[in-house]
């Protein structure tokens, strides 16, 4: 182009004439116009990256995701630990409490109150199987004896269901007295692991209410199941199965209103 | 401007909508088994119990360890005179064992604790005949 002042040659771009110094107004509006046109490209381009660029709301997405996932692990996880927590806790107090636990304990096993004991027991939740290997665990020293009453209870509990046989039991009255003969041998079979363990004849107490819980055990058989007495007084030395034998056929004989 | 079919954020919205649902029923279910109300204190579930005569497991729910028993000390009023048939019926299956040994001292504390048991029975006294029944004492 032409410069409008004195004709020199000058290029579109040239804001000023580099001849005459004028100032180039064709450039002047050509740039306000490429200007403009190039804040239009951008700010087309701007909408159209934001319309096509997935990633933050695909990223917003992930976090609402991965929250509720955290959410639904959380409370998985307070489901599955309620118990431990609960038994933590019951085993923390049992220990805290050991003291007046003990005592009381050890007044219903010198009184030879078996049933009274496992109620103690049972009902302020204390365990003799907490912190194994742990000398000082306070209720280690029922261990021998606790292993021996689990079985004795067990065992008043399935020949009371016989006391009356109740007809809409769970298990017929045959199955009730297999299970009760179960549990007679799983108390003999306590009774011999007890004898057998060496810690027991440095605890009198301890041994004597065993030997408690087995004449116990006799009488229950005698009284309960038609055993004979002498019979009773020998289920110690008796098999699995013969004592099972004998149990099952002296309730049958008592039922049956003979003698056994 | 018309938004387009973003085939991703609507599999994505999907995944939203379910672990929502997901997660409404974990907490449900996560309130109901931390606030899960222990039926050993409910009176009324032992009045079912006795009303089917099944007395060894009134013995069971307060007296024997095999099933964490209710700790004396928490007995209510409400839950004494079930406690008390549960503890008669107890006492009387030990009475026999007692008889039966013999152990004297042991018999007698038990007539004891069936009497302090009778006492605190209330309505529920005449279940003592059909224990005795039961047992053939007294």
């Amino acid at each position: 182009m032409k410069c409008p002042n004195c004709g020199a040659n000058i290029s579109i771009r040239d804001e000023y004439c580099a001849w005459c110094g004028k100032v180039n107004e064709h450039s002047l509006r050509h740039i306000q116009i490429l200007k403009r046109y190039q804040a239009a490209t951008e700010a087309t381009k701007n909408d159209l990256e934001k319309q096509t660029d997935v990633r933050v709301p695909i990223f917003m997405r992930l976090l609402v995701i991965a929250l509720l996932i955290i959410g639904v692990v959380v409370c998985f996880v307070l489901m599955d630990t309620s118990w431990d927590r609960k038994y933590n806790r019951r085993e923390a107090e049992a220990i805290k409490n050991a003291p007046v636990h003990t005592a009381e304990l050890d007044r219903l096993l010198a009184a030879h109150d078996h049933t009274g004991f496992s109620r103690y027991m049972g009902s302020h939740y204390i365990s003799v199987y907490g912190h194994v290997g742990n000398d000082r665990y306070p209720y280690k020293k029922y261990k021998q004896y606790v292993n021996v009453n689990d079985y004795y209870i067990y065992t008043i509990s399935h020949i009371m269901d016989l006391y009356p046989y109740r007809s809409d039991s769970y298990d017929s009255e045959e199955s009730t007295l297999e299970e009760a003969a179960q549990y007679i041998n799983y108390f003999y079979d306590a009774y011999a692991r007890a004898q057998k363990d060496e810690d027991l004849a440095q605890n009198s107490v301890v041994a004597e209410a065993i030997e408690d819980m087995e004449l116990q055990m006799q009488a229950m058989t005698v009284r309960y199941l038609g055993v004979d007495r002498a019979d009773a007084a020998g289920l110690k030395e008796l098999t699995e199965a013969q004592r099972r034998y004998l149990i099952e056929e002296s309730y049958r004989m008592l039922k049956a209103g003979g003698v056994s | 401007m018309k938004k387009r079919f973003r085939p991703v954020l609507v599999l994505l919205d999907i995944f939203i909508v379910i672990f929502t649902i997901f997660l409404v029923i974990m907490i449900v279910v996560t309130v109901k088994v931390l606030n899960e109300p222990d039926y050993r204190y409910d009176p009324d579930n032992y009045t079912y119990t006795l009303q089917g005569g099944d007395y060894r497991s009134l013995a069971n729910s307060f007296y024997l360890g095999s099933s964490e028993p209710v700790a004396e000390e928490k007995v209510t009023p409400e839950l004494e005179p079930y406690a008390a048939v549960g503890g008669y019926y107890l006492h009387s299956f030990l009475l026999g064992i007692y008889e039966t040994m013999p152990d004297e001292e042991s018999a007698a504390a038990a007539r004891q604790a069936m009497e302090d048991d009778r006492s605190r029975m209330g309505v529920y006294v005449p279940e003592t005949d059909k224990i005795d029944k039961i047992f053939d004492t007294q």
